[in-house]
């Protein structure tokens, strides 16, 4: 980048089609972004029993693997977005830390094993009907 | 030549920018309908697997986009295994996920 700069000329003609490209595909998401977070809110997306074990009757006590998963999410897409802003663009996208993906491999394990047992302890109470934890 | 490259540039521009918004008008009024964007579709409760796809998906994105279109920018920037990793990871407890929520095949092998 360095050794070819860009000719001022062509800089100027340039620069203000980047800067619109720039606000239109950043504004677009986050306006997309938004919208799905007001409509979180709202409750137009549900969330509903999204921390809570799946029972017959509907949502039952909240359970310690979705809210485990929840928090490993939010603080590595956190940490993720810190790393990218610290970033420059010439490196390209920030590299994860082993250790956050070995948080996130096993946070999504112990949801995955803890939903699994939920359903065969179900299917064996109610022989093959509907898994405790149908919520994927 | 510097005249026709620009004049594309914008009428992509334009034009991207026309169907990106037509995109949000319509989820706007609901004719895309985003009311089951995290329910499973079993009982349409919300699923955590689907929430983390959701969030790790507007994250990459958004990084990426940063970065395409910071003041220096030049080309698009690589995406390391790391990150690709990652949606891996999300995308794989997921699809496990639905799995185990599959109901058993009845004892006659159907499906």
């Amino acid at each position: 980048m360095l050794e070819n700069p860009k000719p001022p000329a062509e800089v100027g003609i340039v620069a203000p089609i980047q800067v619109s490209i720039r606000y239109a595909v950043l504004g677009w998401l986050l306006a997309l972004l938004a919208l799905v977070a007001v409509r979180m809110l709202s409750g137009q997306i549900s969330l509903r029993g999204l921390l809570h074990e799946k029972t017959a009757a509907g949502p039952g006590a909240v359970s310690g693997a979705r809210v485990q998963l929840l928090l490993a999410t939010i603080a590595a897409a956190a940490t993720y977005i810190t790393d990218t802003l610290a970033a420059t663009p010439a490196g390209g996208l920030p590299e994860i830390n082993t250790a956050w993906l070995g948080v996130l491999g096993a946070s999504n394990g112990i949801h995955l094993v803890a939903k699994l047992v939920a359903a065969l302890r179900a299917r064996r109470a109610g022989g093959a009907g509907t898994p405790a934890g149908s919520r994927p | 030549m510097d005249t026709l490259r620009i004049a594309v540039g914008w009428v992509t521009l334009v034009f991207v920018s026309l169907l990106g918004a037509a995109i949000l008008y319509k989820v706007w009024t609901n004719q895309i309908d985003l009311k089951s964007l995290l329910g499973n579709d079993k009982d349409g409760d919300a699923s955590m697997s689907r929430f983390q796809l959701l969030i790790f998906t507007f994250v990459v994105a958004l990084s990426f986009f940063y970065l395409v279109t910071a003041a220096n920018a030049e080309g698009l920037p690589e995406v390391p295994g790391s990150v690709l990793t990652m949606l891996g990871i999300s995308g794989s407890a997921y699809l496990v996920a639905k799995g185990i929520d599959r109901d058993p095949a009845p004892p006659g092998g159907g499906q």
